[in-house]
């Protein structure tokens, strides 16, 4: 499956690079020296062979499409469910231009692309209904406030500050972002339990009604701080106020908190 | 030298014995994160581990540390450097990070003293804790690091259940001297060496030549996926780059050193907007180059240890050891 997968993949960059319809393939080639598949970048059609399609391809490649340098080029993005939430996240913050991206989704694992161009992977029959999303959140919320409090303190202790989780992020899409300004002054690069905190409770507020659960933040955080039990908790929160299912799932939905409704919800106020 | 041997059971009787007097730093496991810390149990510390996340130099350039604080009380300014540190141990450290220390000396204590780092490397005592088995993502071995070779003040060589140990310098001396262990006669460092370590690609600096390689389209090449977090510059042990951050007012305040990232964009911004490393190529350029040239040039060694924590943290798989051979590569070509 995983080989057809990744024939398909090339058949399709090679016509598209070959009709000029794309100038580049944002996809995946086999690491030499790391586990997972890394993302490439390709621009000559000599190089499509070094595109693969198996388990490790894992990474979201949305965020590239941020990148200055591709803004005005015409990019083919391979694509799995949660990357083509969060092409839809951006093209919605305005950071990103549909004109220019061609996506090729891949069903694979469960995960059905939202916005796609051509799509191809596996066949799904049917769509199994995720028995409980938010398990880890219900069971962080069994627990006392000081048992949040200490699971919490350990876990944000632990953060060394590389903004790993941020830049990884569909959601976080400022150009500067506030704990890094020089001119806001709020953040320094002082590791503390505090400024750890503020950090990654602000980040999680932020990406409110845009976090589209891809789960990248915690994938990445070299010190195993669990940050999508933080985003499911918000996530699980804005289903329950807004019956928002999570960000990116469709152009048509907007984000709760960027709108205003007359019968919005008000309790928390 | 002396060597002893040390049964599985009597390594406990060492660690009590050195939480009487000294202050004992060694690894623990929290939330499946391998730490180092200060141990008050022992029973928290953990001896089957690959190497920790946060690399040792954080115990002697630690990410953020008050250098001092200042008060100013009706004109009269007054400054408090509270600088003072007790004997500790550390259990546990990794080949690849001794090495890693004597990089930084060059660093921190060559030409420029800096006290900070200073003191606390003078009222360390290290105990390796030797590899039976190559890390996963490791490569000492491309650097030729040998065990029996360490400048730990002690190893301790796993050996089964037991420990062989093997004393370098007086200071291990008379910590050992602390328990009375039995001598032993054997020699085993050369033996666990065969077994630790197996070649793979050799890890050079890049020659003199390749400083025409300075604008290449290489370094744009393997620079595409980063998505400049500091992950790479936090994570290894040789990194040293810090920033200064005085948190505080007019009437009182503290002065910060703090780890910073040639990987952020921000780092070489300057005043007037104006950032000579603008560009992420650049930035992975220079990581690159400080580690394989410029330090080389400075000090006649690599700024690489081997220990493949870059290579293993990174969020998009950016590979050190292919990285390099690309751009040695083009700078053959060029």
């Amino acid at each position: 499956m995983n080989s057809n997968i990744a024939y398909l993949i090339r058949e399709k960059s090679k016509q598209l690079l070959e009709y000029k319809e794309i100038n580049i393939v944002l996809g995946y080639e086999k690491g030499i020296n790391t586990d997972n598949a890394t993302p490439i970048f390709i621009r000559n059609i000599e190089d499509i062979d070094k595109l693969i399609w198996d388990e490790t391809c894992i990474q979201n490649l949305s965020k590239y499409l941020m990148e200055e340098k591709l803004k005005n080029e015409k990019v083919l993005i391979i694509s799995k469910g949660y990357d083509s939430k969060g092409i839809v996240r951006l093209i919605q913050d305005n950071q990103i231009d549909r004109e220019n991206i061609v996506i090729l989704g891949i069903r694979y694992n469960d995960e059905i692309p939202v916005m796609y161009d051509f799509l191809i992977g596996e066949e799904i029959q049917d769509i199994k209904e995720i028995r409980n999303r938010y398990e880890k959140v219900d069971e962080i919320e069994s627990l006392s406030i000081d048992e949040r409090r200490e699971y919490w303190e350990r876990q944000f202790s632990r953060c060394i500050k590389c903004y790993a989780c941020r830049n990884i992020c569909s959601a976080c899409n400022c150009k500067i972002c506030c704990f890094e300004s020089n001119d806001m002054n709020f953040s320094t690069k002082k590791v503390s339990l505090d400024e750890n905190e503020i950090y990654h409770t602000t980040r999680a507020f932020h990406v409110a009604g845009r976090c589209t659960g891809c789960g990248e933040c915690a994938r990445v955080c070299p010190m195993n701080i669990p940050l999508m039990k933080l985003n499911d908790k918000v996530r699980k929160d804005m289903e329950e106020l807004f019956e928002f299912k999570g960000g990116g799932i469709s152009l048509d939905i907007e984000n709760p908190l960027g709108t205003y409704k007359l019968n919005d919800p008000d309790s928390f106020l | 030298m002396k060597s002893y041997y040390i049964k599985g059971n009597d390594i406990n009787v060492f660690f009590k014995t050195v939480i009487e007097s000294k202050e004992l730093i060694a690894p623990v496991k929290e939330d499946d994160v391998i730490l180092f810390r200060k141990i008050n149990k022992i029973e928290d510390i953990v001896l089957n581990y690959e190497n920790t996340i946060v690399p040792p130099k954080n115990l002697f350039f630690p990410q953020s540390e008050k250098l001092f604080e200042y008060k100013n009380e009706n004109n009269k300014i007054s400054i408090k450097n509270n600088q003072s540190y007790k004997e500790r141990v550390i259990f546990g450290i990794r080949m690849c990070d001794v090495e890693s220390l004597n990089l930084l000396d060059n660093v921190f204590d060559k030409g420029f003293n800096d006290s900070y780092y200073k003191e606390k490397r003078e009222n360390t005592i290290l105990i390796e804790l030797g590899c039976t088995n190559l890390c996963k993502k490791g490569f000492c071995s491309s650097l030729k690091l040998v065990q029996n070779s360490t400048s730990a003040d002690i190893v301790f060589y796993p050996v089964r259940e037991d420990f062989f140990v093997t004393i370098n310098t007086t200071k291990g001396e008379n910590l050992i001297d602390l328990i009375h262990f039995k001598e032993s006669k054997e020699v085993m460092a050369s033996l666990i060496r065969e077994a630790t370590l197996g070649d793979k690609t050799i890890i050079s600096s890049i020659p003199q030549e390749l400083d025409e390689i300075f604008e290449n389209k290489i370094w744009e090449e393997i620079s595409q996926k980063c998505i400049g977090c500091n992950v790479c510059t936090y994570v290894c042990p040789t990194c040293h780059c810090f920033d200064m951050c005085d948190l505080g007012n007019r009437k009182q305040g503290e002065r910060i050193r703090c780890w910073d990232s040639c990987m952020n964009s921000r780092f070489t911004q300057m005043a007037g907007n104006h950032n000579p490393r603008d560009e992420k190529q650049q930035r992975v350029r220079q990581r690159i180059l400080h580690k394989f040239k410029y330090y080389p040039d400075e000090h006649g060694k690599v700024a690489c240890v081997g220990c493949g924590r870059c290579l293993q943290k990174c969020p998009v798989g950016m590979d050190i050891l292919e990285n390099l051979r690309k751009v040695k590569e083009a700078g053959c070509n060029v």
